[in-house]
């Protein structure tokens, strides 16, 4: 049922990590979130990552999405090794190749939802493709919402508003974290469902960290951690399987 | 609640810190002030004392007028010193005498330069101590103070030059004084001549200024005073040292407390400012600490406990804030006295005077203010619902900006109000209701401020979006989303842009006039000749020798000396008159006589300009009640009304005045040439007449109007520089307000610089923000000057001024508050754009 972990890709990585280390205070205090983790993102597929809180997780996800930096070990996304970088090329990083959904405050509240989608693009001084935008707006269902402020948007539609505007620059790669978190389970269906409906249709690669099988059921491969390496892996997950692996990892 | 406030203010240092910086400068400007003034009033106190202790008995002509000296009749000076019981007697001679260095330039422009006689035995009695050298004892012999000296690098035995009201002549330097302890006070100069010599240049033959004397040893004091009081004629008295004394302080302490009262109105402004300050800053500290307050309310604290609590944080914060302000007041006078005496201008010698009043003063000031300003935001505390602890409801709705439109409304009506009724009605002191209806309105503006803010602050920021773009449009749109909060920001730059643009608009108003009255009724005069420093007329001025030398001139036609005087009417409140030359006076002046002559002035008499007459009732041939230094009260007969404006409301003849008063110089000469002759010839003609005369310029009218406009400049730079502490603590507002915002929207930061915004950016962001709320005050600021300016200058038409409106100045202030509020964004923008970017978007 998974896939051999070696087996020679067929399509090309979106984003890789090796050998990854981060740790956190000195000497006795020295906190290893994550402890030599490799680990590799292919393009076009759905990634969940999930453990245990502690298990370095969010850790994982913002040095590989370029927000925090490694102890030792590298990172890339496409061929770019993230350690090379200066504060100011990180940013333009984050910009134009990568996409970013959080669990919650990811709308600018004096921007309109409109503006919200468009922000990185906004603020790399482009223009969207007109045709590009509508797709994704019809993708997550907001046509009617464009011109609302966040305070005027359920907190479903805000996620959906923070999906497409991870969608519409075209990034290499989307990162989200705990992205359903906050939301009710009918919310949390429809966010998921069009993540993952931008993966299969419109080609995206997203990463996901989570803690809810549920979420994590709707990926196409599960990377588990614990004490900051990877301890299983599961590909094309059902919720039956996911909370198998659960049990078998918390044994 | 106590414990609690205090962890409340140690747990946010530095919001508070800033805060407190406001008061800081407030109260340092108030306490400084009073120990600056203090400081000087005492140090010429023990100075008064010093140079009285040796003389028992002083006499003196009698006068109303505090700083004219009646003379005395040498004879008197032989009935002193026959009274039994006198020890010795002296007279002392005083007048004008100004020294030129060795370039030729006059010694002395902005103090008194003094003169004085010496006689044997003086040593005693006289002021005057002897530094070096030996005092003058014949013609052709000068004394100077140490302080002069030094300053100009005169030695004994070399010849200075001495310009006198009888001409400039040479004297060689014998000695070296002192006056008391002091080796110079205040840059005043001093000249000491010997006994014949001052009779002679101060225009004082056998009269003296005053007598001082010592008893003998075998008389009372109380007695002494009193058998020379019976021998003395009508028209002057015998005191006692300690009664000159007290006299000598009380008419410094007048100048003084003129000084202590314009300094305050200052401080003042610069308090209000940091009033402002307080208020928004305390009003944002406790939206971002609503989750505490509210907790505090969902377990147990009433409304009125967090109040309170509120309030001792506010106290606690104003009483550090205040005794650090009354220190750097302390520290403040000591860099003023220091920055004083390196430009040469020495201060009596000895410590600092800080009377416990001055610390109470500062302490109050600070602490009501820091009070005043926190009530309100006090009372939001102790609405927060208890609720809030746990969701994020927003507190505070529409309905109350609306009662606060209201009230807002009704300020600004009211002090619209005052002030009319201090500027077109007569009612009660003008300055107070002026000042006070000024405050009324800023309260007023300032509360409906939030209202037009949103809508100002589109219109300002306008070309952001299409500048910068997103970046633009984010900056834009936070100084629009929180309007009360950049409304109250803006307002601290409102004031003190508002009391700058009035100050301008009256000084371009006051040159427009002048411009107009010069060209209007001086039009006939070829040149003018004035002091070139900017002091008293009473005490500085031009020699009459020189328009004795300039009639003989062949080129010139007419000289018409002008002098100045100071009067009291019947209430005894001051008068200014113009002493002129009838004959001479419609040659350059264009007077406009209505009714009686300029002639009549020969006789004695007065002219009143028409507007004047009218006020008082009186017509030609009338009298009017006048009160003069040496003569006292008089009734003089009107000889005529005139329109024309620029000289005075009241003109006497030059002879009367000299009766009149004891002031020899003249305040102005106007020279005209004679017909046919070349100007530029001319000019070198008089000129080198004034040769002798450096302390003195020559204008024509074109530089006449020009060195008017220079001295009001002059006004203009030291009322801004005192305005410059309102206008900082102001722009601080704005760096200490971005701050706050910037710690509130930690998150939003986060996410920015996460979806790829960069550091530049988001510091362009915030910078703009800054600059958007800084030009929104100043623009609010200038509205509002424009409004007063234009008030005043129409209350004071009839004085004959006229509009001005000074364009590129305002403009250039507008400008200069974008700049300020580019300067208070820069460390707001640094520590915004060094947001933890993790730290933001990680949610717990």
């Amino acid at each position: 049922m998974t896939a051999p972990a070696d087996a020679a890709p067929t399509t090309h990585l979106a984003a890789r990590v090796e050998n990854a280390e981060k740790i956190y205070g000195t000497g006795d205090a020295a906190v290893h979130a994550l402890a030599g983790l490799s680990v590799d993102f292919e393009r076009g597929r759905f990634t969940a990552i999930m453990g245990p809180s502690g298990s370095g997780k969010s850790t994982l996800l913002h040095c590989v999405a370029g927000l925090d930096a490694l102890t030792s070990g590298s990172v890339y996304i496409g061929d770019t090794e993230l350690g090379s970088l200066n504060d100011r090329d990180l940013t333009l990083l984050r910009r134009r190749k990568v996409g970013f959904i959080f669990q919650a405050f990811n709308l600018i509240p004096t921007l309109s939802a409109a503006e919200n989608i468009t922000l990185p693009l906004d603020i790399a001084g482009e223009d969207p493709d007109q045709a590009w935008f509508d797709q994704v707006v019809d993708t997550v269902g907001l046509g009617d919402r464009l011109s609302h402020r966040p305070t005027e948007l359920s907190g479903g539609q805000q996620q959906r508003v923070a999906a497409a505007r991870a969608l519409v620059s075209r990034p290499e790669i989307i990162f989200a974290d705990e992205p359903s978190g906050n939301l009710d389970s009918t919310s949390a269906g429809e966010l998921l469902g069009f993540m993952e409906q931008a993966v299969k249709d419109l080609g995206q690669t997203i990463v996901m960290v989570t803690h809810d099988p549920v979420a994590a059921s709707y990926a196409d491969r599960i990377v588990f951690l614990a004490d900051g390496q990877v301890v299983g892996e599961l590909h094309g997950p059902t919720q039956e399987t996911v909370l198998d692996m659960m049990k078998q990892l918390g044994a | 609640m106590l414990k609690l406030a205090w962890k409340g203010v140690l747990a946010h240092k530095l919001r508070l810190g800033l805060t407190a910086m406001a008061i800081v400068l407030g109260v340092a400007f108030v306490s400084g002030t009073f120990v600056f003034t203090d400081t000087l009033d005492r140090a010429f106190s023990n100075l008064f004392e010093d140079i009285n202790e040796s003389v028992d008995v002083y006499v003196r002509g009698q006068t109303d007028f505090s700083n004219e000296t009646v003379p005395i009749p040498a004879e008197v000076l032989d009935t002193v010193q026959a009274v039994p019981g006198i020890g010795q007697a002296i007279g002392t001679v005083e007048g004008f005498a100004q020294f030129i260095d060795a370039d030729g330039e006059p010694v002395g422009t902005q103090a008194p330069t003094l003169g004085f006689s010496w006689v044997e035995g003086a040593e005693v009695l006289s002021p005057i101590t002897i530094r070096e050298g030996r005092p003058p004892t014949a013609p052709g012999e000068v004394m100077m103070d140490a302080g002069t000296a030094r300053a100009n690098g005169f030695a004994i035995g070399d010849t200075v030059g001495v310009i006198l009201l009888t001409g400039t002549e040479q004297f060689d330097l014998v000695g070296l004084a002192g006056f008391g302890e002091e080796d110079n006070i205040l840059g005043a100069t001093i000249a000491i001549f010997d006994e014949p010599t001052a009779f002679r240049v101060f225009d004082s033959q056998d009269e003296y200024a005053s007598i001082s004397a010592v008893g003998d040893g075998t008389v009372a004091l109380e007695t002494l005073v009193d058998r020379v009081n019976d021998v003395l004629p009508s028209g002057f008295e015998a005191v006692t040292a300690a009664v000159q004394s007290e006299d000598d302080q009380a008419e410094f302490g007048e100048a003084i407390g003129f000084l202590n009262t314009a300094l305050l109105v200052f401080a003042g402004i610069s308090v209000l400012v940091g009033g402002f300050i307080i208020y928004n800053t305390f009003s944002i500290i406790i939206a971002q600490r609503m989750k505490e307050m509210a907790l505090l309310r969902a377990v147990g604290a009433t409304s009125r406990q967090v109040t309170r609590m509120v309030v001792i944080e506010a106290l606690v914060v104003g009483f550090i804030a205040s005794a650090l302000g009354v220190l750097a007041g302390v520290g403040l006078t000591m860099l003023i006295r220091a920055a004083f005496e390196a430009t040469g201008v020495s201060f009596p010698q000895g410590p600092l005077t800080i009377r416990p009043n001055t610390v109470i003063i500062g302490m109050v000031v600070g602490m009501v203010v820091t009070l005043f300003s926190a009530v309100i935001p006090a009372r939001q505390a102790s609405r927060i619902p208890p609720v809030a602890a746990i969701s994020e409801a927003t507190v505070g709705g529409p309905k109350s900006l609306r009662n606060r439109a209201i009230a807002a409304s009704i300020l600004t009506g009211l002090g619209v109000l005052i002030l009319f009724l201090g500027l077109f009605t007569s009612t009660g002191n003008v300055l107070a209701l002026v000042g006070l209806g000024a405050v009324v309105l800023f309260f007023g503006v300032a509360g409906l401020s939030p209202l037009i803010a949103r809508r100002s602050a589109r219109i300002i920021g306008a070309p952001l979006p299409r500048m910068f773009g997103v970046t633009g449009t984010l900056a834009r749109e936070n100084s629009r989303r929180r309007p009360r909060r950049t409304a109250a920001t803006a307002s601290a730059l409102m004031i003190g842009v508002a009391v700058v643009s009035m100050v301008a608009i009256l000084a371009s108003s006051l040159k427009q006039s002048i411009t107009e009255q010069i060209t209007q009724n001086f039009g006939t005069v070829d040149f003018q000749i004035q002091s070139s420093a900017f002091a008293d007329p009473s005490l500085v001025g031009v020699s009459p020798a020189v328009s004795e030398q300039i009639a003989e001139l062949p080129e010139v036609a007419v000289v018409s000396p002008m002098s100045f005087g100071i009067w009291k009417n019947e209430d005894g409140s001051q008068r200014q008159l113009i002493a002129v030359d009838p004959a001479t006076l419609d040659a350059v002046f264009r007077s406009d006589i209505q009714t009686g002559s300029v002639s009549a002035l020969a006789d004695g008499g007065v002219l009143l300009q028409v507007d004047t007459a009218e006020d008082l009732g009186v017509g030609t041939g009338d009298t009017i009640t006048m009160e003069f230094p040496l003569t006292g009260v008089e009734q003089v007969e009107v000889d005529g009304t005139f329109l024309g404006e620029g000289l005075a409301a009241y003109l006497v003849g030059n002879d009367f005045f000299s009766e009149r008063f004891s002031n020899k110089l003249n305040f102005m000469v106007f020279v005209n040439l004679a017909d046919g002759v070349d100007p530029t010839v001319g000019r070198a003609a008089v000129e080198t007449v004034l040769e002798d005369y450096p302390n003195v310029d020559l204008s024509d009218q074109a530089e006449f109007i020009e060195s008017q406009k220079a001295q009001i400049d002059i006004l203009l730079v030291i009322i801004n520089a005192l305005l410059f502490l309102a206008i900082l603590i102001a722009l601080l507002g704005i760096a200490n307000t971005l701050a706050l915002s910037i710690f509130e929207r930690k998150r939003e930061l986060g996410l920015l610089r996460a979806v790829g915004m960069t550091r530049r950016q988001v510091r362009r962001m915030i910078r703009w923000e800054a600059v958007i709320t800084a030009l929104y005050g100043a623009l609010l600021g200038l509205v509002l000057g424009i409004a007063l300016g234009w008030a005043v200058v129409a209350a004071l038409e009839d004085e004959g001024l006229t509009f001005g409106f000074p364009y590129q100045l305002l403009t250039q202030y507008v400008i200069a508050a974008a700049i300020g509020g580019v300067v208070a964004s820069i460390w707001p923008s640094f520590r915004g754009a060094r947001t933890d970017v993790l730290e933001a978007i990680s949610y717990e």
